[in-house]
């Protein structure tokens, strides 16, 4: 197997220290950089339900994203309207233990939106088989495998 | 650090060195401290649901 990253459910970063917090998310990290080789480091929520990476309004700015022309997209319970865009893209921590996908698709929201980094099916999906593993275990936790 | 529903948070570990409701302010903080074991996060807005 050329590539295996696992990364354990984290704690909300609010309450990550404390012994009596049971809520668990399915947090990885990654990095997001632009042309001008800026990078940042974010833990992302790994969502099988979306479609791809879609970013925070000012997140997408700050990295100085371009705008690729806007379209309309549907969630559980809302719609609106993104931009598209490329970005560079990383999972994983920085060395051996990550992967770079180069420049990806993305979206990034038209306003301020309350949400979190999202990280969809696109490209994730394309190059690893993601397994959600939280039957039997103390600690879920999600699992990257490159074949 | 008591960090509020939905707030954006840049971590050292499992530490907390800065919160705040705009993502903006918090990648400058990130920027400027340039350290590779920075890492930024956001609060879940709910109980319930993450976003």
């Amino acid at each position: 197997m050329a590539l295996r990253l696992v990364f354990p459910y984290k704690k909300p970063p609010g309450v990550r220290k404390s012994p009596t917090s049971e809520r668990l998310y399915p947090l990885i990290p990654v990095v997001f950089y632009n042309s001008n080789s800026f990078s940042i480091k974010v833990e992302a929520l790994l969502d099988s339900g979306a479609d791809g990476i879609l970013l925070p309004r000012g997140f997408a700015e700050e990295l100085g994203l371009q705008d690729g022309g806007t379209i309309t997209t549907s969630g559980v319970l809302s719609e609106g309207r993104v931009h598209r865009t490329q970005v560079g893209f990383k999972v994983g921590a920085i060395g051996p233990k990550s992967y770079d996908f180069g420049v990806v698709n993305a979206v990034y929201t038209s306003t301020e939106r309350d949400i979190p980094v999202l990280i969809g099916r696109d490209p994730l999906f394309k190059k690893f088989r993601v397994i959600f593993e939280e039957l039997q275990r103390e600690r879920p936790r999600i699992v990257l495998e490159m074949p | 650090m008591k960090v509020a529903p939905g707030e954006w948070v840049l971590l050292k570990g499992d530490e907390v060195i800065a919160h705040n409701r705009s993502i903006r302010e918090i990648i400058r903080v990130y920027q400027k401290m340039k350290d590779d074991n920075l890492i930024i996060s956001k609060e879940p807005s709910s109980q319930n649901c993450y976003y």
